[in-house]
């Protein structure tokens, strides 16, 4: 209800009581903006935003100026799956081939993990989580990266690859590991229409499990995220999905900018690692610093991600090298937030707005800068709590003289 | 035992120590023992340049110390004169406010023994074929045709050590070059700067043999293939020293290099305990561990290297791909630094050497949120001074400073903001690196001519 009050009336509600209310006042929405807003929260959710501080609230923060935006989201990643990568019984990314596109990782999550802290201690307030380096990697998940590490959604689509690891795994053709692509979208479909009259002997590539999970992506409904670097490769894939009416998110793009042009018609979103400028393999020799800046130019739709795990500090890091090598601010800031939640359509989160999900960071300083870090960590409306294992092993040996410090039960 | 890192002042140590044998034969001996044998020179010579001033620039100088504008003279490949009456040069850049730094250098690299792209055909880096390939030396794997060495350049990393890879307890000689496009490596050698070899404690020595069903398979493996190592090296070298002429046996040349203290350790180790162990084995056997790399755990023991004077080689955020990455803290290089230790801020990355400048950033970051405030000046001790140190070329490179070489970055802004890139990078004064002009920039051959690197 209170999402239709308008800006005029929020001062005269503002020195009402709230239930479950939290203010942020006195806050600026972008780097460059000297418009002064105040932020009412409630239930979870950003309720107002009005030009006169909130008196009223159960709990007020004043962010004395500084930066609120959206939490960040990390549009794809093994967080939760991974513990130690090294570890086989603490990483669990890897998806049995025969389970393939059937493969949920709403089961797979270790909720515990101590990586999870290190993300939201950074402003990566929600991650989409998914296994990779198969031709079909399974259903990708949306994770809230609050306390409780609350599910948001555990089917967005579909998450595959064509990088040049995963067709060397089909056999070493790309040509054939994107016909086997191509054949098991159309198997998916086929079954649609003669649910049933399946027999795989004579007619499909996929167990059935598979094909049904693959439904939603060859409706349209879904998106298909896929990881390819090749800018001939992306190419076929577009054409790929033209034909079959899919919508397509390319995940890791290298040579994305050579075909920025054909992506913005077919309006496909990539994710890119904006530090990849070397030639990894014969897939990306044209990697180049300015990728994302390129695409961006072309409209289109870029995210950032860091493809291994590192802290939450590294995803705004990527962006802000990504602004330094020519993107435009906003676009890498939208990079960060609203492009993930539109790319896999995970609702309203990633912008701040009234009706949306109150994960917001007040920052204290440029949030793409490296000196910069949340002051505070809101998810789903609630206050988190920063601290992580990282902290705590450097408290504990801070002092170097207490020589016992190892034996200390905190 | 006070070992120094400088090559000169242990050659001569050296060859004082033989010539207490008196007779000219030892004499000869002494002016190449085997030990220092260098039969691949470098042959890279300081390309003549004009003298060049830069004017108007904030220096961190990379010994600790900030100069807020002022003027850097380069001449004849050295810093020749710091301060705003620094003098008159064939060349003027008006820096206008940017910033100035030591070239950053890179004390863990894979840059051409992994050169990109990474297939078979260029995976030279790590002699996986025994726990002690020390008799390999990685020089011999560098293909200085690797496209990474102009991204590093342009990032303003200016020097950088290559070491073999961590599967081995003893993996071969690393090897210290410029990052600079040359058709040889001899071309890219960093003259008179020491060899190192790499050791590796831990996971990946026990992992790969022990799972050929091979020693070392525990820890406590790895440890007895340390000792027995360098007892035999120990002989070898006692041999040598008394004037005998033992046949040359590659592996035991490195190691007793070490052991006469003309060879650096660069020692792959991430756990406090294991630390610990291995700077007692160095005592055991009479040699410096010069640095420790990775050292996830260095926090653990800070002040055990600060009093063994072991720099610790580290990364600001990779952490929990192994159990022995674990313990991690972001504060790792941050605590280092409070207590007094030397440390490093290294890569082992194409990616991240390109931005170490970031990387120390983020370890600032990590120290300010538990009040450990590190300046920018300090901060720049970790990509300059220290990693000069650790590899022993501090006394002709990694500071500001007249009479250093000029291996200098003129940055666009203060080096520890994301949004800073190199905008001129000169190695021994001469420009290899401009922005602005592409005459000033490379490709390397295998680059050259790709379609994949123009637009379609």
């Amino acid at each position: 209800m209170k999402k239709l009050l308008s800006l005029a009336l929020a001062s005269a509600i503002s020195q009402a009581a709230f239930a479950d209310t939290v203010a942020i006042n006195n806050v600026v929405l972008s780097k460059d903006s000297k418009e002064v807003v105040n932020v009412l929260v409630e239930d979870g959710n950003i309720d107002v935003i009005s030009k006169s501080a909130f008196t009223g609230a159960d709990r007020i923060i004043d962010g004395e100026g500084a930066i609120l935006t959206a939490g960040l989201i990390s549009p794809i990643g093994t967080i939760g799956l991974v513990e130690v990568s090294a570890v086989d019984s603490a990483n669990h990314a890897g998806t049995p081939e025969s389970m393939g596109a059937a493969m949920s990782q709403a089961l797979n999550i270790n909720t515990d993990s101590t990586h999870i802290p290190l993300q939201r201690k950074y402003g990566v307030t929600s991650t989409v989580v998914s296994g990779y380096g198969n031709l079909f990697s399974g259903q990708p998940l949306y994770l809230a990266l609050d306390e409780n590490v609350t599910t948001r959604n555990t089917n967005l689509g579909q998450s595959a690859s064509l990088s040049s690891y995963t067709i060397e795994s089909l056999g070493g053709s790309r040509g054939a590991a994107l016909l086997t692509l191509k054949k098991a979208l159309t198997d998916a479909s086929e079954l649609l229409d003669n649910e049933d009259f399946y027999d795989r002997e004579s007619t499909y590539s996929l167990g059935k499990a598979q094909l049904e999970a693959l439904a939603d992506v060859v409706k349209g409904d879904k998106p298909l995220a896929i990881q390819a670097h090749s800018s001939q490769t992306i190419s076929h894939l577009l054409d790929i999905a033209k034909e079959l009416d899919i919508k397509l998110i390319i995940v890791g793009g290298g040579e994305a900018w050579r075909v920025a042009d054909k992506l913005a018609a077919a309006e496909v979103p990539v994710m890119v690692n904006a530090f990849a400028n070397v030639p990894a393999d014969f897939d990306q020799i044209g990697s180049r610093l300015d990728n994302a800046a390129l695409l961006d130019k072309a409209g289109v739709s870029v995210m950032f991600f860091t493809g291994e795990m590192y802290t939450g500090k590294r995803l705004s890091q990527i962006a802000g090298n990504a602004v330094a090598n020519g993107m435009d601010y906003d676009a890498a800031m939208a990079a960060l937030t609203v492009n993930p939640a539109k790319a896999w359509n995970l609702g309203k989160v990633g912008e701040v707005k009234p009706g949306y999900t109150a994960d917001l960071v007040l920052w204290n300083g440029d949030p793409l800068e490296l000196s910069s870090q949340p002051t505070m960590v809101m998810i789903n409306g609630e206050i988190q709590d920063t601290s992580t294992r990282s902290d705590k092993l450097a408290q504990r040996y801070l002092e170097v003289a207490d020589r016992d410090r190892a034996y200390k039960h905190k | 035992m006070n070992k120094s890192f400088g090559l000169k002042a242990l050659s001569t140590a050296l060859v004082l120590a033989l010539g207490l044998t008196g007779c000219g034969e030892d004499e000869k001996k002494a002016e190449k023992p085997s030990y220092i044998n260098n039969p691949y020179p470098s042959t890279y010579v300081a390309k003549e340049a004009d003298s060049v001033l830069i004017k108007n620039v904030h220096v961190l100088t990379g010994t600790g110390e900030y100069i807020e504008r002022t003027h850097v003279l380069l001449e004849d490949g050295k810093i020749k004169a710091i301060g705003r009456n620094a003098g008159k040069a064939d060349v003027t850049v008006d820096a206008d406010g940017k910033w100035l730094s030591p070239g950053i250098i890179d004390v863990h690299s894979h840059m051409g023994n992994y050169s990109s792209p990474g297939v078979w055909a260029t995976s030279d880096g790590n002699e996986m074929t025994a726990p002690n390939t020390a008799e390999v030396w990685t020089e011999h794997s560098v293909h200085p045709q690797d496209p990474n060495f102009r991204h590093a350049l342009a990032a303003g990393v200016t020097t950088v050590q290559i070491l073999p890879g961590s599967a081995n307890l003893f993996g071969g000689r690393a090897v210290t070059l410029k990052t600079i496009p040359s058709r040889t490596i001899q071309g890219m050698k960093f003259p008179d700067a020491p060899y190192g070899l790499k050791m590796a404690c831990g996971e990946n020595p026990k992992r790969v043999y022990g799972s050929k069903g091979r020693a070392p398979g525990t820890r406590m493996g790895n440890m007895a293939g340390f000792r027995n190592a360098w007892i035999q090296a120990a002989e070898y070298k006692a041999k040598i020293d008394a004037g005998e002429t033992p046949t040359r046996n590659l592996e035991l040349e490195t190691l007793a290099g070490v052991l006469a203290g003309e060879i650096l350790i660069h020692n792959h180790c991430y756990t406090a305990e294991e630390m610990a162990l291995m700077i007692d084995l160095s005592k055991e056997f009479d040699y410096q561990v010069t640095a420790f790399h990775h050292g996830v755990e260095s926090y653990k023991i800070a002040d055990l290297l600060a009093e063994n004077n072991i720099c610790g080689a580290l990364w600001a955020d990779w952490w929990g791909f192994k159990l022995e990455a674990y313990d991690f803290t972001e504060a790792n290089i941050a605590l280092m630094e409070k207590a007094g230790a030397c440390a490093i801020v290294h890569s082992d990355s194409e990616i991240d050497v390109q931005r170490l400048n970031q990387e120390a950033a983020k370890a600032m970051l990590a120290g300010r949120q538990h009040g450990i405030d590190i300046d920018d000046a300090t901060a720049m001790t970790w990509l300059t001074k220290n990693a000069a140190k650790a590899i022993g070329i501090d006394d002709v490179t990694g500071t500001i400073e007249e009479g250093k070489n000029a291996d200098v970055v003129i940055w666009s802004h203060n080096p520890f903001s994301v949004y800073a890139k190199a905008d001129k990078v000169y190695i021994d004064g001469s420009l290899y690196f401009d922005r602005e002009d592409t005459a000033v920039q490379s490709r390397s051959d295998f680059e050259l001519g790709q379609p994949a690197l123009e637009a379609k």
